[in-house]
Parts: C-alpha cells; structure tokens; sequence
C-alpha cells in the first residue's frame, strides 16, 4: 500500500515540475481561490430589501414567512450562485488541464519516457487525473467553503450546501476523462483541446440555450445550473429528485468514461 | 525552495482577495410613502459603510436594527417596541461607518422626517458597502506569508 502510495506521490510531483512547472501550477491555484472568494463575497452580500408595508400585498405571516426564509437560506444561495459563476470558469480550465497533462504527453512522444520508469499506466493515470482534480475542484472547493464560513461563522453543514459543492467535482471528473479519452484516440494535444473544449462549454452553454431542458438532463451536463433551477421552483421537493438522480446518473457516466478510458489508456500503443 | 514560492504567491492572492470591490448595495431613487420605512437586511460584522440621502434635501433617519427588532418592525410596523444598535435622527444626509457588534443580520431602516404633511412621498439614495479589507482572506494571507517565509529560513538554516 505504502509503495503504490509512494509511486503516485513520485508521479504527481514529476508532473508538477514538468506539466505544472513554477510559476503555472501557483498561479492556476492562486487564479481559483481569488475567483472563488470573489464569486462568494459579491453574491453573499446584501441580498434582501424590505419595503414596510411592502407594496405588493402581502399578509403579515406570508411576509414573516419570507423574511425567515430569505435569512436561512442565504448561505445556500450564495453558494449555489457562486458555483454557477463558476461553472463557466471550470469549463475553461478542467478540458485545458486535461490536454496538456495527457494530450500534450502523448502528442510529445514524454509518454515514452514515463513508461520506461517502474510505474504503471494504471498509476500513471490516476496520479495525473488526481492532481487535475486537486487543481481545479480541491482548490477551489476548500476556499468556497472558507468563504461561506467567513460570510457565516456558524454555518451548518447541511445537504443542499454538500450537493453544491458536489457540482464542482462532478462536471470535472466528466468532462476531464472525456478529454483524456478524445486525447488517447486521437494522440493529439491539440485535437484533445479542441474537442474536450467544445464539450465543457457545450455542456455548460446548452442549458442557457434550450431553456426547456429537462432538470434531469441539465444536471447530468451541468449541475450548477439545474441547482439554480431548484433556488427558482421555491425549493420543490420534485426538483431536487430531479437533481440529485442527474448527479448520480453523471457520476454513473463517469465511471463508465473511467473503465472506457483506462482500458484504452493500458492498451494503447505508443 | 518551491513550497517557500507557492506560500508566497498564494498569501499574494489571498490579499488582492481581500480587497475585491464587491460587497455593496445601491439603491438609487427609492420611492417612499408616507409613513413608510426602507428596511435592507444585510449581513455582517464589524464596519459597514452607510451612506444615504433624501432627494431635494428632505430630512432622514437611519436607524440599525438587530435580527429580531427588524422582525418586530415586519410584525408591528412600527420602531416603538425596538431597541436601535445604531441612530441618526432627523438628519440631510448620512455617510459614515456604522459598527456592528457580531457577524449576524442587521436591518438598516431609513425613513423620513416629514416636517410638511403636504409631501405625499419622495425618493431616496441609499450605498451599505463593507469596509475592506475581509476579515477572513486577509488573515489567510498572513497564516501564508508566515508559511512561506518560514520554510524559507528553515531551508536556509538547513543548508
């Protein structure tokens, strides 16, 4: 355990001095945590106005009711925002990272290199899909949750808040294989660029377009948008099924991509 | 030598961080009713910088109010039965920075004074922006700078 433990860790730091040399690797880190602090303070801030008697006709218990409710769900909205800010941003780094990691090894002939070291393709892989993970969801699911805390010391870690966080991972872990996959066929950075491109923005643009989408089919490509489809049905209990069946169906498709891609990643020919 | 780097460059961003523009409110050219209060719940500790003026120089009062006494405004319609953190009566025009005590919600309740009974209503400017640098990032940026510079001594200490 230790030894396998310890040709992943030799792999990844391999990585970051070839593929995430200095300063890349820091300044990637450093890009994620401003935007996601940013992201979280300019949705987090003051996001309630109250006209007294309100000038829509409310009853005094209806008006209670949202005055509540506008106060403990903030954290989740402000989350939830943020993350769909977001989703456009990873859409951007995840398919870039991914081929340059793998496309650029491949397409370089350095994957020749790699193999001729005591390492397996299988440790190989992980290693480097485990650090584009770490880049783009670790960093930036760590400093959204330090800037919800400090919005809201007293934050309880609810579902709607973890689910959230989750569509960080989700759409990466997709979206990278799929690149690593386009990568491994095609043995081309720049075709693995292209296409794991159009695919993350595809996937994150669609929803904005064909505005009649099903919430079940919008959380599969995009999660961040169906959970703001769930903020605007008031919190519908049919909508969050929705979502969280699109989640685990994404995740599903992931791991198929994950088979998929490692059986061509071990058998590919070099 | 490279985690020295990465702790510096970090603490870096973590303090342009700190100082990102974003947490504010404008509300320009309110209309307000007679008798009527603007109430805008924001969250916060610490400094809060409020400003908020009355068109054609009619008179104001800003009042702060906890959690619970903006609920009794909401239920009451009144500020009889609360008890203000924070009050400026029958004032032109209000900037400063307003303290609040713990990182809660507050309500910031302007209204107006109306000396002529004639006036059926007017509007109203109001900007709430809190005061940089965050709290939090910025003591990330300090915990990063002593990591940083930290391992930079002990690696040359080492050597």
């Amino acid at each position: 355990m230790n030894n396998r433990l310890n040709r992943l860790k030799s792999i990844m730091v391999l990585d970051l001095s070839t593929h995430y040399s200095f300063p890349l690797a820091e300044i990637l880190v450093a890009i994620m945590m401003m935007l996601s602090f940013y992201l979280i303070y300019s949705n987090g801030a003051f996001s309630l106005y109250f006209e007294i008697p309100p000038s829509i006709p409310y009853t005094e218990s209806q008006i209670i009711v949202i005055y509540e409710q506008w106060t403990s769900s903030h954290s989740f909205r402000t989350l939830a925002s943020a993350i769909w800010d977001y989703s456009f941003i990873l859409a951007f780094f995840t398919p870039m990272l991914a081929a340059l990691s793998f496309g650029r090894d491949i397409d370089a002939g350095t994957f020749r290199t790699y193999l001729s070291y005591p390492i397996s393709r299988r440790h190989l892989f992980f290693a480097k899909e485990a650090l584009i993970l770490a880049i783009v969801s670790g960093t930036t699911s760590i400093s959204f949750l330090i800037g919800l805390l400090s919005l809201a010391p007293n934050l309880e870690v609810s579902f709607p808040l973890l689910l959230c966080l989750a569509t960080l991972w989700t759409p990466t872990l997709f979206v990278s294989l799929a690149t690593i996959l386009i990568a491994i066929t095609s043995k081309s950075l720049s075709a693995s660029l292209f296409g794991g491109g159009a695919l993350s923005f595809g996937s994150v643009i669609s929803p904005l377009i064909f505005q009649s989408m099903d919430t079940l089919l919008v959380a599969i490509i995009n999660p961040a948008s169906a959970i703001m489809r769930y903020i605007f049905d008031e919190y519908s209990v049919y909508t969050l099924q929705s979502v969280l069946a699109g989640i685990i169906i994404s995740l599903g498709i992931s791991a198929l991509l994950l088979i998929i891609t490692l059986k061509r990643f071990e058998a590919m020919e070099i | 030598m490279r985690i020295t780097k990465f702790f510096i460059i970090l603490g870096i961003a973590f303090l342009l961080a700190s100082f990102l523009p974003s947490r504010s409110a404008n509300y320009e050219s309110i209309v307000v009713d007679r008798n009527h209060y603007e109430c805008f719940l924001v969250r916060g500790a610490g400094n809060l910088f409020v400003e908020a003026s009355g068109v054609e120089d009619r008179n104001i009062s800003l009042y702060v109010l906890s959690y619970d006494d903006t609920l009794v405004l909401i239920q009451e319609d009144s500020l009889e039965n609360t008890t203000p953190i924070f009050m400026k009566e029958n004032i032109l025009h209000f900037s400063d920075v307003i303290n609040l005590p713990e990182r809660d919600w507050y309500g910031i309740v302007v209204t107006f004074c109306f000396v002529n009974s004639s006036f059926g209503e007017t509007s109203l400017h109001i900007h709430i922006a809190e005061v940089t640098p965050y709290p939090a990032p910025f003591f990330l940026f300090v915990v990063s700078e002593v990591l940083g510079l930290g391992s930079f001594i002990y690696r040359k200490r080492e050597l």
